[in-house]
Protein backbone atom coordinates (compact mmCIF):
# COMPACT_ATOMS: atom_id res chain seq x y z
CA UNK A 1 0.00 0.00 0.00
CA UNK A 2 1.54 3.63 -0.51
CA UNK A 3 2.09 5.77 2.21
CA UNK A 4 -0.06 8.21 1.05
CA UNK A 5 -2.86 5.99 0.59
CA UNK A 6 -2.34 4.10 4.49
CA UNK A 7 -2.26 7.68 5.78
CA UNK A 8 -5.49 8.93 4.17
CA UNK A 9 -6.83 5.49 5.63
CA UNK A 10 -5.30 6.80 8.89
CA UNK A 11 -6.69 10.05 9.47
CA UNK A 12 -10.63 9.40 8.01
CA UNK A 13 -10.32 6.27 10.38
CA UNK A 14 -9.04 9.01 13.54
CA UNK A 15 -11.91 11.58 12.61
CA UNK A 16 -14.42 8.78 12.14
CA UNK A 17 -13.36 7.84 15.93
CA UNK A 18 -12.81 11.20 17.22
CA UNK A 19 -16.50 12.22 15.75
CA UNK A 20 -17.98 9.03 16.13
CA UNK A 21 -17.29 7.95 19.25
CA UNK A 22 -18.41 10.88 21.31
CA UNK A 23 -21.73 11.25 19.23
CA UNK A 24 -23.19 7.91 19.84
CA UNK A 25 -22.34 8.17 23.63
CA UNK A 26 -24.43 11.61 23.40
CA UNK A 27 -27.11 10.49 20.86
CA UNK A 28 -27.56 7.59 23.58
CA UNK A 29 -27.89 9.69 26.45
CA UNK A 30 -29.74 12.79 24.90
CA UNK A 31 -32.43 9.67 23.57
CA UNK A 32 -32.50 9.07 27.16
CA UNK A 33 -31.46 5.25 25.94
CA UNK A 34 -28.73 5.30 28.77
CA UNK A 35 -29.74 7.93 31.49
CA UNK A 36 -26.57 10.44 31.80
CA UNK A 37 -26.72 9.71 35.70
CA UNK A 38 -25.67 6.36 35.17
CA UNK A 39 -23.22 7.22 32.50
CA UNK A 40 -21.58 9.58 35.72
CA UNK A 41 -22.08 6.97 37.93
CA UNK A 42 -21.07 3.44 36.48
CA UNK A 43 -17.73 1.97 35.24
CA UNK A 44 -17.16 3.50 31.60
CA UNK A 45 -16.37 -0.51 30.56
CA UNK A 46 -19.84 -0.90 31.62
CA UNK A 47 -21.03 1.68 29.64
CA UNK A 48 -19.33 0.89 26.31
CA UNK A 49 -19.78 -1.56 24.60
CA UNK A 50 -21.84 -3.68 27.35
CA UNK A 51 -24.99 -0.91 27.68
CA UNK A 52 -24.33 -0.44 23.94
CA UNK A 53 -25.31 -3.97 23.22
CA UNK A 54 -28.26 -4.12 25.74
CA UNK A 55 -30.11 -1.38 24.62
CA UNK A 56 -29.47 -2.98 20.79
CA UNK A 57 -27.48 -0.44 19.71
CA UNK A 58 -24.57 -2.88 18.99
CA UNK A 59 -24.45 -2.40 15.36
CA UNK A 60 -24.17 1.50 15.79
CA UNK A 61 -20.94 0.65 17.78
CA UNK A 62 -19.74 -2.30 15.47
CA UNK A 63 -19.39 0.42 13.15
CA UNK A 64 -16.72 2.77 15.47
CA UNK A 65 -15.51 -0.63 16.39
CA UNK A 66 -14.47 -1.69 12.92
CA UNK A 67 -13.32 1.65 12.20
CA UNK A 68 -10.95 1.18 15.37
CA UNK A 69 -9.47 -2.07 14.18
CA UNK A 70 -8.97 -0.40 10.78
CA UNK A 71 -7.16 2.05 12.26
CA UNK A 72 -5.07 0.11 15.02
CA UNK A 73 -4.10 -2.30 12.24
CA UNK A 74 -2.81 0.70 9.76
CA UNK A 75 -1.42 2.10 12.62
CA UNK A 76 0.44 -1.04 13.68
CA UNK A 77 1.41 -1.66 10.50
CA UNK A 78 3.35 1.52 10.23
CA UNK A 79 5.25 1.53 13.23
CA UNK A 80 6.67 -2.29 12.11
CA UNK A 81 7.07 -1.16 8.70
CA UNK A 82 9.65 1.26 9.97
CA UNK A 83 11.44 -1.53 11.48
CA UNK A 84 11.90 -3.48 8.65
CA UNK A 85 14.30 -2.18 6.26
CA UNK A 86 13.92 -5.19 3.23
CA UNK A 87 10.99 -4.30 0.90
CA UNK A 88 9.99 -8.48 0.89
CA UNK A 89 9.64 -8.51 4.80
CA UNK A 90 7.41 -5.92 4.07
CA UNK A 91 5.00 -7.31 2.01
CA UNK A 92 5.40 -10.36 4.38
CA UNK A 93 4.22 -7.78 7.11
CA UNK A 94 1.24 -6.10 5.19
CA UNK A 95 -0.37 -9.78 4.43
CA UNK A 96 -0.21 -10.38 8.24
CA UNK A 97 -1.40 -7.26 9.16
CA UNK A 98 -4.49 -7.50 6.49
CA UNK A 99 -5.81 -11.05 7.78
CA UNK A 100 -5.18 -10.07 11.23
CA UNK A 101 -7.47 -6.92 10.55
CA UNK A 102 -9.97 -8.86 8.44
CA UNK A 103 -10.72 -11.59 11.34
CA UNK A 104 -11.08 -9.03 14.05
CA UNK A 105 -12.78 -7.07 12.08
CA UNK A 106 -15.44 -9.56 11.29
CA UNK A 107 -15.26 -10.92 14.55
CA UNK A 108 -15.51 -7.70 16.33
CA UNK A 109 -19.13 -6.91 14.44
CA UNK A 110 -20.24 -10.19 14.88
CA UNK A 111 -19.87 -10.03 18.83
CA UNK A 112 -21.71 -6.36 18.23
CA UNK A 113 -24.10 -7.32 16.40
CA UNK A 114 -25.20 -11.37 17.49
CA UNK A 115 -24.14 -11.80 20.71
CA UNK A 116 -26.46 -10.80 23.67
CA UNK B 1 11.68 8.85 10.67
CA UNK B 2 13.48 6.25 8.91
CA UNK B 3 13.04 2.40 7.90
CA UNK B 4 14.96 -0.01 9.80
CA UNK B 5 16.34 2.12 12.54
CA UNK B 6 14.94 0.50 15.14
CA UNK B 7 13.00 1.89 18.58
CA UNK B 8 15.98 3.61 19.27
CA UNK B 9 15.32 6.14 16.44
CA UNK B 10 12.10 7.38 18.19
CA UNK B 11 14.43 8.32 21.35
CA UNK B 12 17.30 10.51 19.43
CA UNK B 13 16.74 13.91 20.91
CA UNK B 14 14.30 14.91 22.65
CA UNK B 15 11.89 17.63 22.93
CA UNK B 16 7.83 17.84 24.00
CA UNK B 17 7.03 17.00 20.54
CA UNK B 18 9.10 13.41 20.46
CA UNK B 19 7.58 12.82 23.96
CA UNK B 20 3.85 13.45 22.36
CA UNK B 21 5.13 11.73 19.45
CA UNK B 22 6.68 8.66 21.75
CA UNK B 23 3.56 8.51 24.17
CA UNK B 24 1.09 8.51 20.72
CA UNK B 25 2.91 5.30 19.83
CA UNK B 26 3.02 3.31 22.91
CA UNK B 27 -0.63 4.39 23.20
CA UNK B 28 -1.38 3.59 20.25
CA UNK B 29 0.24 -0.17 20.76
CA UNK B 30 -1.28 -0.58 23.73
CA UNK B 31 -4.85 0.20 22.42
CA UNK B 32 -4.76 -2.56 19.45
CA UNK B 33 -3.18 -5.07 22.47
CA UNK B 34 -6.06 -3.85 24.36
CA UNK B 35 -8.64 -4.15 21.88
CA UNK B 36 -8.12 -6.34 19.66
CA UNK B 37 -8.51 -9.79 21.71
CA UNK B 38 -12.11 -8.35 23.40
CA UNK B 39 -14.26 -9.32 20.10
CA UNK B 40 -12.34 -13.13 20.68
CA UNK B 41 -12.66 -12.88 24.54
CA UNK B 42 -16.46 -12.51 23.76
CA UNK B 43 -16.60 -14.95 21.69
CA UNK B 44 -15.00 -17.97 23.80
CA UNK B 45 -17.45 -17.18 26.45
CA UNK B 46 -20.45 -17.05 24.67
CA UNK B 47 -21.92 -13.86 26.12
CA UNK B 48 -20.93 -10.11 26.90
CA UNK B 49 -21.59 -10.44 30.36
CA UNK B 50 -19.24 -13.38 30.88
CA UNK B 51 -16.21 -11.29 29.21
CA UNK B 52 -17.13 -7.96 31.77
CA UNK B 53 -16.53 -10.34 35.19
CA UNK B 54 -12.89 -10.39 33.65
CA UNK B 55 -12.98 -6.67 33.76
CA UNK B 56 -14.54 -6.46 37.29
CA UNK B 57 -10.81 -8.47 38.78
CA UNK B 58 -8.13 -6.29 39.79
CA UNK B 59 -5.90 -7.01 36.82
CA UNK B 60 -8.86 -5.73 34.61
CA UNK B 61 -9.50 -2.68 36.31
CA UNK B 62 -5.34 -2.09 36.10
CA UNK B 63 -5.50 -2.75 32.45
CA UNK B 64 -8.38 -0.88 32.13
CA UNK B 65 -7.29 2.34 33.89
CA UNK B 66 -3.95 2.29 31.44
CA UNK B 67 -6.60 1.84 28.80
CA UNK B 68 -8.67 4.77 29.75
CA UNK B 69 -5.33 6.70 30.33
CA UNK B 70 -4.69 5.58 26.38
CA UNK B 71 -7.72 6.43 24.62
CA UNK B 72 -7.68 10.15 25.95
CA UNK B 73 -4.23 11.10 24.96
CA UNK B 74 -4.36 9.69 21.88
CA UNK B 75 -7.63 10.78 21.15
CA UNK B 76 -6.63 14.00 22.05
CA UNK B 77 -3.09 13.87 21.05
CA UNK B 78 -4.57 12.33 17.53
CA UNK B 79 -6.86 15.30 16.60
CA UNK B 80 -3.89 17.49 16.72
CA UNK B 81 -1.71 15.10 14.53
CA UNK B 82 -4.91 15.43 11.96
CA UNK B 83 -4.88 19.16 12.26
CA UNK B 84 -1.14 19.01 11.57
CA UNK B 85 -2.04 16.82 8.65
CA UNK B 86 -4.53 18.75 7.14
CA UNK B 87 -2.63 21.75 6.94
CA UNK B 88 -4.98 23.66 9.92
CA UNK B 89 -2.21 23.90 12.47
CA UNK B 90 -0.09 25.62 9.86
CA UNK B 91 3.58 27.36 10.34
CA UNK B 92 6.91 25.63 9.65
CA UNK B 93 8.93 23.47 12.38
CA UNK B 94 11.80 25.73 13.31
CA UNK B 95 14.92 23.76 14.25
CA UNK B 96 17.03 24.38 17.26
CA UNK B 97 20.19 26.18 15.38
CA UNK B 98 22.88 24.27 17.60
CA UNK B 99 21.11 21.21 19.28
CA UNK B 100 20.41 18.48 17.28
CA UNK B 101 16.84 17.93 18.52
CA UNK B 102 13.64 17.84 16.37
CA UNK B 103 12.05 20.51 15.10
CA UNK B 104 9.06 22.11 17.32
CA UNK B 105 6.15 23.57 15.28
CA UNK B 106 5.72 27.36 16.86
CA UNK B 107 1.75 27.82 15.53
CA UNK B 108 0.00 28.95 18.60
CA UNK B 109 -2.98 26.75 18.02
CA UNK B 110 -0.10 23.98 18.39
CA UNK B 111 0.99 24.98 21.67
CA UNK B 112 -2.56 25.37 22.99
CA UNK B 113 -3.42 21.82 22.04
CA UNK B 114 -0.29 20.49 23.60
CA UNK B 115 -1.30 22.00 26.96
CA UNK B 116 -5.08 20.80 26.37
CA UNK B 117 -4.03 17.55 25.82
CA UNK B 118 -2.52 17.76 29.03
CA UNK B 119 -5.33 18.99 30.04
CA UNK B 120 -7.74 16.93 28.93
CA UNK B 121 -5.87 13.48 29.99
CA UNK B 122 -5.26 14.11 33.32
CA UNK B 123 -8.60 15.48 33.95
CA UNK B 124 -10.19 12.43 31.65
CA UNK B 125 -8.29 9.80 33.57
CA UNK B 126 -8.42 10.65 36.90
CA UNK B 127 -12.56 10.67 36.26
CA UNK B 128 -12.08 7.85 34.44
CA UNK B 129 -9.80 5.72 37.22
CA UNK B 130 -11.99 7.05 39.76
CA UNK B 131 -15.19 5.52 37.79
CA UNK B 132 -13.40 2.28 37.17
CA UNK B 133 -12.55 1.96 40.92
CA UNK B 134 -15.67 2.98 42.39
CA UNK B 135 -18.39 3.00 39.64
CA UNK B 136 -21.22 0.33 39.42
CA UNK B 137 -20.24 -2.91 37.83
CA UNK B 138 -23.74 -3.80 36.84
CA UNK B 139 -26.16 -2.23 33.62
CA UNK B 140 -29.74 -2.40 34.87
Amino acid sequence: MRASVERLVLIVGALLMVIGMPAVIIAAVALNKIPLGDVLSTNPLVIVPYAFVKIGWGILWAIVAADWVVHGSHGLRRILGELIKSPRRRKILDVIINIIMLVTGVVMVYVLVFIP
Amino acid sequence: MRAGRGVGEWLRGINIERVYFILHRVTGIYLVFYIFPRPFIVLMYGSWEEALKLDMTLLGKVLASIFIFSIIFHGINGLRIVLIELGVIKGRPVRDPIKPIPALRTSKLNILLIVLTIVGTVVGTALGIYLILYGEEVWP
